[in-house]
């Protein structure tokens, strides 16, 4: 099978920090997959530059066999891939209805348009992806008062709005209790599996990560250390050397 | 030393907390567990009143410091460490110290230069780079450290733990007993259970901004539905 | 070789002055986040009080011990308005002081002129320093090169005070962080009130020292107000070496551009500008702003709603009735409702561009003076019909919007504002130079409408039926797909383009629409007055339009029109007093202190405090 997404010698130095140094990586169509390591491994910074949003130092991103390197984010979403941010994105001056339709609306790209009012346009699409994420009773509540649980599944509806190929998901879960982290990654995955959506996301909670990603890769100070299946990777000694072993544990730190 | 009584905080329309009562005695460590959103940072932000608090009194060491301008909280004894460190990083980290220091108070230990120095060794080495050529655990110890030279009686913490490597954790569970033992009354928020174990006497766990469990931490391992239903752990 | 060196001893004088303005001003937008318009008024006081003193101190002694005394009265006046006025408004949405501060400036305008007189004073020579010397042949006057030296002395000591002080730390510390600042015990509004003072008593140094060069006149304060903003834009925000640097560079360029290209000196500014602008968008030295410039601070307003069938019907009986007036009202009240609503129209333009899209600008004139003039040179030179003026006049001035906007847009915030300004005085100078085909400063008379529109009656009409659809076509907007594309854009730019939307072009194009709206306005002002003059253009008219957005509220649908129908009627008001500046800025402030959420803000406040 043909790769959707082609990484090849992704580099970025801000000065003399190697952010992230020869990241190379394939993603098959409806794959998905986690992308784990320490914080300031460089997993925000690759995902920037997958969406656009920071040029590489060096290297090539290629979408459906495409270059997509020096696009701007605007135009990477529009040959299909979506992105939800670390700090949820969502748009606080309107209310979880408008926001999706707002989306809807850049997705069919009628965003210039003087025509008509906005409010009576892409209601049912939508409503409909508000259904999908379980948010279609909020839909008239101002966005700025969600609860923090409720903007990450606002924002996946923002993100879901393109018909992505290729989602991008950053820490999608973080700060969520157990039981809604497991309720939102079902959400995520079964969505994927129903459209052949693509997903990458990173993630710190390694039952989400075991629980969900068909595969794992591991970035540890800018560099690629392991891709492979989960359980692999839960065995990997260098993982388990720089991110899983080291996490915080009780008995280390009685003993500090 | 503390006392936190009703506290109601609205962000625009939304209400970010709703009575939140809390209490910390003189010497004593608490960890305030929740997880992102449930309020822990406003919590602290309040305390400190950075934020208006529209119900409810503050009160430090019996004097209600209800609605007074920050940095009258801070000459009054409480010491903020921000989450985000928040560290000057165009100041090196001497000037970052001198922007903290405040007349010595009684009763509490008075910090100086070169005391903090010797409690974090790692920012003696640095005292005269900007602080924007810190790594992630030096600005944290940093922030601690500026915090400290206003000579608090009591010590807010924001999720010192927070995106710094395990190496520095240890670091910092080893300052913070330091601080404990030498007298220092310390509010700290977490995410982490076993951080806030190692450090702490008393364990507070708020969500949707009220505290939902308070006591030791045997009751809180006591009560498994506490810990699946409101905390990240 | 001579005449070079002489050329560059010249541009490193006249650039002590500038220095000084310029790093007050830059000094004190770093702790305050307040961008002092008022900042060209101490400059001015400095000059009128070092003037006076200059008066009463006798010799060498008396004249410098003056220039340093003007420096401080204007630091302790500077502490007195930030203590009484601006103390009252940090709490607001950030860039609402701006008002406060323009209020500044007509009051000092209108006190300058009861003290010292219109006429302008011409500043004495420096003792002992009369002559020239001659340096390779080259005349350099004496005073010249005490300012040659005395420049980096003053910037030597500020480095100090800032780099080596408890003060310094504290400034450059709240620079980055000021709610931290406080947090850790330090008192800010001592540190705010410090900084403005040290900021204006630099200003008031700046026009004590320029005075055996320059003098006193009323007009300065705007004057230097340009090449303020242009060495702040290019030096970078809140760095020191970059104001000097910058103050050298454009000085220096000033002095060769009059020996050489004496038309073109304003354009070789403005293309130094850009250049760096395009190479570093902050400045020469500066830092990237990371704070919400946009006026957009505090918690987000509530989703806006097309309003409902009542409202529409009490709108349409309004308008009804306006639209009746010719009906019943004198000549006078037509003349004065068709000024009203055409400065509406401007004023809702601006407001849709900073409600909507988040974008502040400082030289909204360019647009409305560009429409205007490019009204009457259709009518002048290429003798076009009033139709084609008006209809070509919006077109001319949303393609210079266009043309601005693909430069300014480039930079954000504070620095954007600044170059939107940069630019309306650039056009506004070019309008001054060009005087065979503008007029220059006699501006164009006897623009008249065409005949059918003659009259007071159908020129109000006229104006009612295009003001009252231009600015139902901005409020449209706002609920329109554009509308909601910008407040994304605007609330979360890096969320609006994974999403898909294209937020650079976003904003270019409501500029343009905005300039272009702005373009139908000044078309209309030139048939309604007949005539057109550069003050159209000028920084004070932006700034009137600025004023009205935020004291009608920039979060609100109406705040642009509501602002310029009371601003407009209040200046009618008090424009027929002496001391008009004095009276309208003291309303200013007022309503600043009172309402800082503006007109219809507060109005909603109260409304909705009344139904609860």
């Amino acid at each position: 099978m043909t790769a959707l997404l082609q990484v090849t010698h992704l580099a970025r130095h801000y000065g003399a920090l190697r952010a992230v140094e020869d990241v190379s990586f394939d993603l098959a169509p409806g794959e998905i997959r986690a992308l784990i390591g320490p914080n300031g491994a460089g997993k925000s910074t690759l995902f920037k530059m997958l969406m656009g949003e920071t040029r590489p130092t060096a290297g090539t991103v290629s979408f459906e066999g495409r270059r997509i390197t020096g696009l701007r984010p605007a135009q990477i979403c529009r040959r299909g891939v979506g992105r939800t941010f670390q700090i949820t994105g969502t748009w606080p001056s309107m209310t979880v209805l408008e926001n999706v339709q707002t989306a809807c609306l850049a997705a069919r790209r009628r965003t210039f348009s003087l025509m008509g009012y906005a409010r009576r346009q892409e209601v049912a699409p939508a409503r409909a992806l508000l259904g999908i994420v379980g948010m279609a009773e909020q839909a008239e509540r101002p966005a700025a008062v969600l609860a923090y649980g409720d903007l990450k599944r606002l924002e996946l509806a923002i993100a879901l709005a393109n018909d992505p190929k290729l989602l991008l998901m950053d820490e999608p879960t973080a700060g969520m209790a157990a039981t809604e982290r497991a309720d939102l990654m079902n959400t995520v995955t079964g969505i994927a599996r129903d459209r052949g959506m693509t997903i990458l996301f990173t993630e710190h909670d390694m039952d989400v990560v075991f629980a969900h990603a068909e595969s794992v890769m591991v970035l540890d100070r800018g560099r690629l250390i392991a891709h492979d299946t989960p359980d692999a990777v839960r065995a990997d000694p260098r993982v388990q050397a720089v991110y899983l072993g080291t996490g915080l544990d009780a008995a280390a730190l009685d003993d500090a | 030393m503390l006392e936190a009584e009703g506290l109601d905080v609205f962000y625009g329309k939304a209400q970010v907390l709703s009575g939140l009562s809390l209490h910390v005695a003189r010497g004593e460590v608490v960890a305030l567990l929740g997880r992102n959103g449930a309020g822990k940072t406003t919590t602290l932000k309040a305390l400190m009143q950075m934020l208006p608090v529209a119900r409810g009194t503050v009160r430090l060491s019996g004097t209600e410091i209800t609605g007074a301008p920050p940095y009258r909280v801070a000459r009054a004894g409480l010491g903020y460490v921000p989450e985000e460190r928040r560290i000057f990083t165009q100041l090196t980290v001497r000037e970052n110290l001198e922007v903290g220091r405040q007349k010595p108070r009684e009763g509490v230990p008075a910090w100086t230069e070169e005391g903090l120095f010797a409690l974090f060794p790692n920012l003696a080495e640095r005292a005269d780079a900007p602080g924007r050529a810190l790594s992630g655990g030096e600005q944290q110890m940093l922030s601690i450290a500026r915090t400290l030279m206003g000579n608090p009686a009591c010590l807010l913490l924001d999720e010192p733990s927070e995106g710094i490597a395990p190496v520095i954790v240890a670091e910092m569970v080893r300052a913070i007993r330091r601080l404990k033992g030498e007298g220092l009354t310390i509010l700290l928020s977490e995410q982490t259970l076993p951080f806030a174990r190692a450090v702490a006497d008393r364990v507070a766990v708020i969500d949707h901004g009220r505290v939902v469990f308070e006591g030791t931490f045997d009751a809180l391992d006591a009560a498994p539905g506490i810990r699946a239903d409101h905390l990240a752990v | 070789m001579g005449f070079f060196l002489a050329q560059i001893l010249t541009g490193l004088a006249n650039a002590g002055a500038l220095f000084m303005v310029a790093s007050g001003l830059s000094l004190i937008f770093g702790v305050t986040r307040i961008v002092n318009f008022a900042h060209g008024s101490f400059y001015m006081l400095g000059a009128y009080i070092g003037y006076t003193l200059m008066q009463v101190l006798p010799g060498a002694v008396g004249f410098w011990g003056a220039m340093l005394l003007a420096g401080v009265a204007v630091g302790v006046i500077g502490a007195f308005v930030e203590m009484v006025i601006l103390r009252r408004v940090y709490a607001a949405p950030e860039l609402f002081q701006l008002v406060a501060t323009f209020g500044v400036i007509l009051i000092v305008q209108d006190l300058a002129l009861m003290i010292w007189g219109p006429e302008d004073l011409l500043g004495p020579r420096a003792p002992g320093l009369r002559g020239v010397v001659r340096i390779m042949g080259e005349p350099v006057p004496k005073y010249d090169l005490v300012l040659i030296g005395v420049t980096p002395l003053v910037a030597l000591g500020l480095w100090a005070l800032i780099t080596k002080t408890r003060f310094g730390i504290l400034v450059r510390a709240a620079t980055q962080d000021r709610e931290m600042v406080a947090a850790l015990g330090v008192n800010q509004r001592w540190l705010f009130t410090g900084t403005f003072g040290l900021g204006c008593a630099l200003a008031g140094l700046g026009g004590a020292l320029q005075l055996p060069q320059g003098g006193a006149d009323l007009l300065m304060d705007f004057t230097i107000l340009t090449s303020v903003f242009v060495v702040v834009v290019i030096g970078g925000m809140g760095s020191l070496p970059g104001a000097y640097l910058a103050a050298v560079l454009i000085s220096v360029l000033g002095v060769f551009g009059v020996a050489y290209l004496p038309q073109s000196t304003l354009a070789l500014t403005f293309v130094v500008m850009v250049a760096v602008l395009m190479w570093r968008p902050f400045g020469l030295l500066g830092r990237e702003e990371v704070a919400g410039e946009a006026g957009q601070v505090g918690p987000p307003e509530d989703p806006i709603r097309p309003a409902g069938w009542s409202v529409r019907a009490g709108v349409a009986l309004a308008l009804l009735a306006l639209g009746a007036l010719p009906l019943y009202g004198s000549d006078f009240a037509l003349v004065l409702a068709t000024d009203i609503l055409i400065f509406c129209l401007f004023a809702a333009s601006l407001h849709f561009l900073l409600g909507q899209a988040g974008l502040v600008s400082f030289g909204h004139a360019a647009f409305y003076g560009g429409g205007a003039y490019a009204a009457a040179l259709l009518v002048r030179h290429a003798g076009a019909p009033m139709e084609l003026a008006l209809l070509l006049a919006p077109l001319i001035a949303g393609l210079l919007a266009l043309a601005i906007g693909w430069v300014s847009l480039r930079a954000t915030g504070v620095y954007f504002a600044m170059l939107t300004l940069a630019f309306a005085q650039l056009l506004w100078s070019l309008v001054w130079q060009w005087a065979e085909f503008t007029g220059g400063s006699d501006g164009m008379v006897g623009i008249w409408p065409a005949d059918w529109a003659g009259g007071n009656a159908a020129f109000f009409w006229l104006a009612f039926v295009l003001c009252v659809a231009g600015i139902l076509v901005l409020r449209h907007a706002a609920h329109a797909p554009l509308g909601y594309a910008l407040r994304a854009a605007r609330d979360n730019p890096a969320r609006a383009a994974a999403s898909g939307l294209a937020v650079a072009r976003l904003q270019w194009v409501a500029f343009a629409f905005a300039g272009a709206m702005a373009g139908l306005a000044g078309g209309l002002f030139v048939f309604a007055k007949g005539s057109v003059f550069p003050n159209e253009l000028e920084i004070a008219r932006s700034f009137d339009a600025l004023i009205v957005v935020f004291l009608g509220g920039v979060k609100t649908l109406s705040g642009g029109w509501v602002g310029g129908a009371v601003f407009e009627a209040g200046t009618d008001w008090l424009t027929r007093f002496e001391y008009w500046r004095l009276a309208l800025g003291l309303t200013v402030l007022f309503i600043v202190t009172l309402a800082p959420q503006g007109i219809v803000g507060a109005a909603r406040r109260l409304w909705q405090r009344g139904r609860s």
